[in-house]
């Protein structure tokens, strides 16, 4: 029975107990947006409302203060009512209702701003009276503060009760304009104190200068301890010590350092006045040779002391001063001895003038030749004497009387001895008195330029040495023209009494001789000398300087020469020649 | 030279004035205007939201309950087929068992031994015994899983139910909701609007003047 199969229990387990499946349940989420949407509505609306409210309010606000102005502007503050306020009383002036509304705060802020208008002006008027007084120096500082003060204190409580922020503005203007009223005032007094000081100290300077020259003038000081001479620039640093303490206690650096360096030269110009004035007393004029040479050693008496210490530039002026001081003397020496020669030469002419008119058998004439030669320093040489009184004297050269003139006018011959040496050369005695009076006449100058202006016009050339003038030339031929007609002019113009200038004579005559180069005879001369110009033998321009040149060229050409003769006819037409 | 007199240059100024302040109503009426076209556009806005939560709230119940009814048969039947697992395990358990016995009494007859009675017979009770304690232990099993398993789908069955609920609760609230903030937005466009066009209508009247009167004046 061993084999006989059994079976075994326990091989079937029990199954677990399995999780059991629990499903989530997730609830969905709900967004409350209902309620935030009211809240925000609410939000909205409050806002809303506040917008409006502020707005409206705003508007009323508005209203309120423009009928509070309105209120002031028909109901002006009245003189009343001003004097009151000053008095301190500004109850006429205020609206009070008591509830302290806007309209209420309004009337009181303008009438309150009124008022400030009307007290700013009247405290402006005060204090342009206030600048006015203390520029004339009625009022000084302290009244100018006191009167600020109480004007400003009066008006600013009066406006305080009405109301204090126009009360502030009112002292702020007030104090700003006062300030610059005060300052002015200050600065009127500092100067006005400062000039006086000034003025004290600058008479006390010119005090101390001029004692200053005085004790200069001396040239030394006796020293009272030693009994010895002892320099200037020693009492002068006493001098120089006290402007500088006083200029000092001025306060103004300026000032100190202006009357220092004027100090400096007062001494300097002192030692200089008072040299001058030794080296130029007639004493030591006297001899101005030993004079210079005593500068120039430096021996110079009681000045020797002042000369040693002086800097090289004012011994200098001293020289100088000294030098010119000789010139003067003899200038005015030179000047007297050439009044008298000019006295006499002027009676000398007089004279010969009379004598020229008279017979040479005359007894007159023989006396005013002896008055003639009794006059000293008479200018005129004894050999042109005799000239002068040659009755078989020969006839004058024009060409000498023309440059004679021409020096005259030039103001190259400018003495007697010039006229006088061509008496006998040329010039007769009774010219040579003509052109002395000529020279010595007033009028030499308008004459001079007369000259000088138709010698222009006729072409000749004077600018300098003598000109070799052909008496049969055109040049000169033009010239006594030209003089003929600037006497016509000067006749008609003394016959009508009206006084012509040399100008315009010259200038008269200038349109004159244009007219005649402009004419139609003048163009055609030009037009015919083109054709000249265009010849062979010429070929180039033709003026007069050319004439002498083609003749030499023409050599005995007939024909050119007679082309030669048409070309000087019209050249004088082209230039107009009468 | 001037083109226009100053008469009409003044003239000129007061109808632009007067343009002007007109003008300046007829933009406040259109902004007021505008204000409540927005909220009655934020509140239409808002029902569209409401509707459309409604519909995809149902399809979303809808479909969280079918997949509930699913998971939950599955899960009965994942039950039942475990229960029948364990059925089959103890027939197999019964075949052993009469094979076994019939393998004994074979041969006890093989050896002449009475096959019901003495040792023969214990052997097979014993058999017998051992095997349907197992058995037992298998149907236990098996009715286990069925009564777990359709406890397991009712509980699916029944949380998808209730999320269904909930899902349909949730909507039918947000939809309220939103209906509310409609009503809301439309209100406060309309009231703002309202408000636009009488502070408008007092700048108007603020700064309106009369170009026909003389002198300028309003």
């Amino acid at each position: 029975m061993a084999d006989v199969p059994l079976i075994q229990p326990g091989r079937v387990q029990l199954d677990g107990v399995p999780q059991a499946t629990l499903p989530t349940i997730t609830p969905p989420q709900v967004d409350y947006i209902g309620m935030r949407a009211g809240a925000q509505s609410a939000g909205q609306l409050s806002q809303l409302l506040d917008r409006m409210s502020t707005q409206l309010f705003g508007q009323a606000e508005q209203y309120a203060k423009e009928a509070g102005m309105q209120y002031v502007a028909d109901n002006p503050v009245t003189q009343a009512q001003i004097d009151s306020a000053k008095k301190g009383d500004t109850t006429p002036l205020i609206y009070n209702t008591g509830q302290g509304t806007i309209f209420e705060k309004t009337v009181k802020k303008a009438r309150a701003l009124e008022l400030s208008s009307h007290f700013e002006a009247e405290a402006r008027n005060e204090l342009v009276k206030l600048v006015n007084e203390v520029d004339a120096g009625n009022a000084t500082s302290a009244d100018v503060q006191n009167r600020i003060a109480t004007m400003t204190e009066g008006y600013t409580a009066s406006l305080r009760q009405v109301d204090p922020e126009a009360s502030l503005k009112f002292r702020a203007t007030i104090a700003t304009h006062g300030n610059t009223v005060l300052k002015a005032a200050y600065e009127t007094e500092l100067k006005r104190a400062k000039e006086q000081r000034v003025a004290k100290f600058d008479l006390d300077f010119n005090n101390s200068v001029r004692l200053l020259e005085k004790t200069v003038e001396q040239g030394y000081w006796l020293d009272p301890t030693t009994n010895k001479p002892r320099s200037i620039d020693e009492l002068a640093g006493v001098f120089r010590e006290n402007i500088a303490t006083s200029a000092m206690l001025l306060g103004d650096a300026g000032i100190q350092q202006k009357y220092a360096a004027q100090f400096e030269k007062a001494l300097g110009e002192a030692k200089i006045n008072a040299v001058t004035k030794f080296v130029t007393s007639d004493d030591f004029m006297s001899n101005p040779q030993a004079g210079l040479q005593m500068i120039r050693s430096g021996q110079l008496g009681k000045m020797s002391i002042v000369w040693q210490e002086m800097p090289q530039d004012a011994k200098a002026k001293v020289t100088a001063n000294f030098l010119l001081a000789d010139n003067q003397r003899n200038d005015l020496e030179k000047r007297k001895r050439d009044d008298e020669k000019r006295v006499n030469e002027q009676r000398s002419i007089d004279l010969l003038e009379r004598i020229f008119t008279l017979p040479d058998t005359s007894q007159a004439r023989r006396d005013l030749i002896t008055e003639l030669t009794s006059i000293p320093n008479n200018g005129v040489p004894i050999g042109t004497l005799k000239e002068l009184l040659d009755p078989n004297q020969k006839e004058g050269n024009p060409r000498v009387q023309f440059n004679l003139l021409q020096g005259i006018y030039d103001g190259t011959v400018n003495t007697p001895d010039q006229i006088w040496s061509l008496v006998g050369k040329g010039l007769t005695g009774k010219e040579a008195v003509s052109a002395l009076k000529l020279m010595t006449g007033e009028g030499r100058r308008d004459e001079a330029e007369l000259a000088r202006g138709l010698n222009k016009l006729a072409g000749i050339n004077v600018t300098g040495g003598v000109v070799v003038l052909d008496p049969k030339g055109a040049e000169f031929q033009r010239l006594n023209g030209l003089r003929a007609r600037a006497t016509e002019l000067q006749a008609a113009a003394m016959r009508e009494g009206k006084v012509v200038m040399p100008s315009q004579i010259i200038d008269q005559l200038t349109r004159e001789l244009e007219q005649r180069r402009n004419s139609e005879q003048a163009k055609q001369a030009r037009t015919q000398l083109q054709t000249y110009e265009k010849m062979d033998w010429i070929n180039g321009p033709i003026t007069a300087d050319k004439i002498a040149a083609l003749e030499r060229k023409a050599g005995n050409d007939r024909q050119k020469l007679q082309q030669i003769n048409r070309i000087k006819q019209l050249l004088k037409q082209a230039e107009g020649d009468i | 030279m001037a083109i226009f007199s100053p008469a009409t240059v003044q003239a000129i100024t007061q109808v632009s004035g007067a343009v002007s302040s007109v003008a300046g109503l007829a933009t406040s009426y259109a902004s007021s205007q505008a204000s409540k076209a927005q909220g009655i556009y934020q509140n239409a806005m808002y029902q569209m939201q409401a509707l459309d939560t409604l519909r995809l709230a149902g399809i979303r119940a809808d479909q969280e309950e079918r997949y509930a009814a699913i998971q939950a048969g599955r899960k009965l039947k994942a039950a039942e087929f475990e229960a029948l697992n364990y059925k089959i395990q103890g027939n197999t358990l019964l075949r052993n068992l009469q094979r076994t016995n019939a393998a004994v009494r074979a041969r006890a007859a093989a050896n002449g031994v009475d096959i019901n009675t003495g040792s023969v017979s214990a052997v097979q009770d014993y058999n017998t015994k051992a095997s349907y304690q197992d058995i037992g232990v298998t149907d236990l099993n098996g009715l286990m899983a069925r009564v777990l398993g359709f406890e397991d789908s009712l509980n699916i069955y029944a949380a998808g139910k209730q999320q269904a609920d909930l899902t349909r609760d949730a909507a039918d609230r947000q939809a309220r909701e939103l209906r509310t903030a409609g009503k809301f937005a439309e209100t406060s466009g309309g009231l703002l609007g309202n408000a636009q066009l009488a502070l408008g209508v007092q700048n108007f009247a603020n700064t309106f003047v009369n170009p026909f009167n003389t002198g300028g004046k309003p």
